[in-house]
């Protein structure tokens, strides 16, 4: 893949034709899987992540906590998912996303209602196209609420970034790889919370705000397609 | 009510009331920030006026033991004044026994030489020995669960000679005898062991969970 | 080193008691005959950015497959074939007993068993991937990846990786002047040459009955298992025992006649799906 000249057109246009502020096409389905107690799909463009939730369960010894439940959250891309075959062992930068993922998660999720149990959440990315770890979060937000663990809200992801100096929401891989910036961010837009932020790039105090906001707007309409995604997942559930 | 719901199905964060119209129910919880009421589930509202509770009925029941819950376990291990077993789910026995839900990994439970509903034993495994398969009763809803075998219903249901590991049929309440080879063993015997029709349906519920 | 499996089921014990009280009536639990596999959906090119791929659901069990071809430099031993490479990852979000690490015995097992069947019948033409003979040849990644758990993962992965193969496309590459080959994001529409299509057939064995396409409880009651891999002119081309237990060589005997027959059945579906997608492609133009 070549660095493109240009990244917006004269018109204002992106390389994929969406205006700035503007998102990739969404797709969230929950319920997909039939052994997991809580699973979701969802795709932003040709990002397609899929995730999963077992428990509360029973911790190990070594993780059990006496006082809430434990999280466990593995990212991690399959071979297929990437331009190269990526190897299936654990990178350093999927621990990394592990960790982060999980901080984004542990504030909206009611812990102390389980103690001496952990919840596993599964990432697994299937195919990539730029915000991975971002889609993998509101994934990981829409199993959780299909397994019926309690939270306190529900979170969406997306990334902000920087292109001939203008900020842009939801970055493909092209504007991930040769952009300016890159701003992944995590948030409960119900209680207002920011749960992830990361920022890989280089941003003035201004721009660093506005991609906030701009993220801001971004997550609240993610969200309400999560709530109307598990509405009619509930309603389905009922007509059966 | 000051809200306006535009939905009875609520999902996890959504307002469902203010602090001051209502008390919070189960699947409900107080966002201190700002005083309201929110829902923690995927569920249906449900309002009791006259304790002015307000609740979400999740979609989902989490797959985990309540208080008062009837559990199938497999005995573990048995010392000097405790029994520990291992939970597999949870059972409803009326109408009829089947499973309510299968755990996907067991759980640890305890059963303590006070919970037994027998005075006079010489030793536990006179009550279940490692390896039986029990009905038990939830007395503790956090995990490790503590259980009870207080009542008729409670106690073994399978049992595996010690002898020669051919499954045991009941005698009476108190005794277990091998049809391959003889043995007699001594067990506290849940009475739905005894009753055939009800053992023809916890084999059917057993072979095929929901 | 391998070691028996130490997690003791015990509701499985009792099952399997009723589980036998059926099959001696005829019947299995979910209501199949002994010799039929459970409902299959074959879905083809469910990857964009992949050069093949796959989703099957045979009952509950989903596999899917995806395939990356890359240049690279052929084995030593074969300098004129290409170098097709099948991995397995039992993912653990599939089932509560897979858990994350390196693959385990399972899934190496059950990708070398994958690979063993398309390799010896030469189901792939690896003559056909040669770019530069004894320096360049084409890769074939072939990775299965197990997204739900409920038996019977060989059928499952061989039909996704036959449905995969069977659909995938080359990539466009250029050589450049210092010899190195460059591949271009665009995939070309040359699909990978295949010899023939190879079917696996799983049956379990419960005492003295044989069961076609076992489901998760079926397995782990079962006494053990066959894995037999057909091409479509019935010739035999892999097998595996697997699990513990063993068989008579009459079990053997009727453990290929039955599983014959499936095998003309997961045909006939990988067919169909194969039609499909080509009736597919030719609305989209």
């Amino acid at each position: 893949m070549a660095r493109p000249q240009r990244f917006i057109d004269d018109e204002g246009k992106r390389l994929d034709g969406r205006k700035p502020d503007e998102i990739r096409p969404v797709k969230m389905q929950v319920g997909v899987l039939s052994n997991a107690d809580g699973s979701a799909l969802v795709e932003y463009g040709l990002t397609k992540v899929l995730a999963a939730v077992y428990g509360p369960k029973e911790s190990q010894k070594s993780i059990s906590l006496p006082d809430r439940a434990s999280l466990r959250v593995r990212y991690h891309m399959a071979p297929f998912s990437t331009e190269e075959r990526k190897n299936p062992a654990p990178s350093r930068r999927e621990v990394e996303l592990s960790k982060v993922l999980r901080e984004s998660l542990e504030p909206i999720v009611i812990t102390d209602y389980f103690p001496r149990t952990s919840i596993d959440i599964f990432i697994e990315v299937l195919q990539s196209d730029g915000g991975t770890r971002t889609v993998g979060a509101t994934a990981a937000s829409l199993a959780l609420a299909d397994a019926g663990i309690p939270m306190k809200a529900l979170v969406a992801g997306v990334a902000i970034g920087k292109v001939d100096n203008v900020l842009i929401v939801d970055l493909n891989e092209v504007e991930d790889m040769y952009g300016d910036a890159d701003m992944p961010i995590v948030a409960a837009p119900d209680l207002g919370q920011i749960t992830l932020y990361q920022l890989n790039g280089v941003l003035s105090k201004e721009e660093f705000h506005n991609a906030i906001d701009m993220a801001m707007k971004v997550i609240n309409k993610l969200v309400d397609i999560e709530k109307e995604t598990l509405r009619n997942s509930y309603k389905e559930a009922g007509e059966e | 009510m000051s809200f306006s719901l535009k939905n009875d199905v609520v999902v996890p964060g959504e307002i469902v009331a203010q602090q001051e119209e209502f008390v919070e129910g189960e699947g409900v919880y107080v966002d201190q920030e700002t005083g309201f009421l929110r829902s923690a589930f995927l569920g249906k509202i449900a309002i009791d006026l006259n304790n002015k509770m307000i609740s979400v009925n999740t979609h989902k029941k989490l797959k985990l033991p309540k208080k008062n819950s009837i559990v199938l376990c497999s005995v573990s291990s048995v010392k000097e004044n405790i029994i520990f077993v291992d939970i597999f789910g949870v059972i409803v026995l009326y109408p009829r026994p089947k499973w309510e839900h299968e755990f996907s990994s067991p759980l640890s439970g305890a059963i303590l030489s006070n919970q037994i509903g027998i005075d006079k034993y010489n030793d536990l495994t006179e009550i279940v020995k490692p390896g039986d398969i029990i009905l038990a009763k939830v007395i503790s809803s956090t995990n490790p669960f503590n259980l009870s075998l207080k009542g008729p219903q409670f106690g073994v249901i399978y049992s595996m000679c010690s002898k020669c590991g051919e499954v045991m049929t009941p005698i009476n309440n108190d005794q277990l005898k091998c049809p391959k080879c003889g043995n007699v063993e001594k067990r506290k015997i849940s009475n739905l062991a005894t009753s055939k029709l009800l053992k023809i349906d916890m084999k059917k519920t057993i072979m095929i969970p929901p | 080193m391998s070691t028996t499996p130490f997690r003791v089921q015990i509701i499985p014990k009792i099952k399997k008691e009723s589980y036998l009280n059926l099959y001696r009536k005829g019947q299995r639990a979910d209501e199949r005959d002994f010799y039929s596999p459970r409902k299959i959906s074959i879905q083809t090119n469910v990857l964009e950015k992949a050069n093949g791929s796959s989703l099957v659901k045979l009952g509950n069990t989903q596999v899917m497959a995806g395939i990356k071809i890359e240049p690279g430099e052929p084995f030593f031993d074969t300098p004129d074939q290409g170098v097709l490479q099948v991995h397995a990852e039992l993912v653990p979000l599939a089932s509560p007993q897979f858990e994350p690490g390196p693959p385990d015995e399972n899934s190496i097992e059950l990708a070398r068993v994958i690979d063993r069947s398309l390799r010896d019948p030469k189901a792939v033409d690896l003559n056909s991937l040669v770019i530069r003979p004894g320096d360049k040849v084409w890769m074939i990644w072939l990775d299965l990846y197990i997204l739900d758990y409920d038996g019977n993962l060989f059928d499952a992965s061989m039909l996704a990786a036959m449905a995969a193969l069977l659909t995938a496309k080359m990539p466009e590459y250029e050589e450049l002047e210092t010899g190195e080959i460059k591949i271009s994001k665009n995939i070309s529409n040359n699909p990978i040459k295949i010899n023939k299509k190879v079917v696996t057939v799983t049956t379990a064995k419960v005492e003295n009955y044989i069961l076609v396409d076992p489901n998760l409880d079926e397995e782990i009651i079962s006494d053990t298992k066959s894995v037999i891999a057909f091409d479509e002119q019935g010739n035999i081309v892999g097998a595996q025992k697997t699990g513990m237990g063993s068989l008579s060589q009459e079990e053997i005997d009727n453990i290929i006649n039955v599983s014959s027959s499936a095998a003309q059945v997961y045909f006939k579906l990988l067919n169909d799906a194969l039609k499909s997608e080509v009736k597919e492609e030719k609305g989209d133009k």
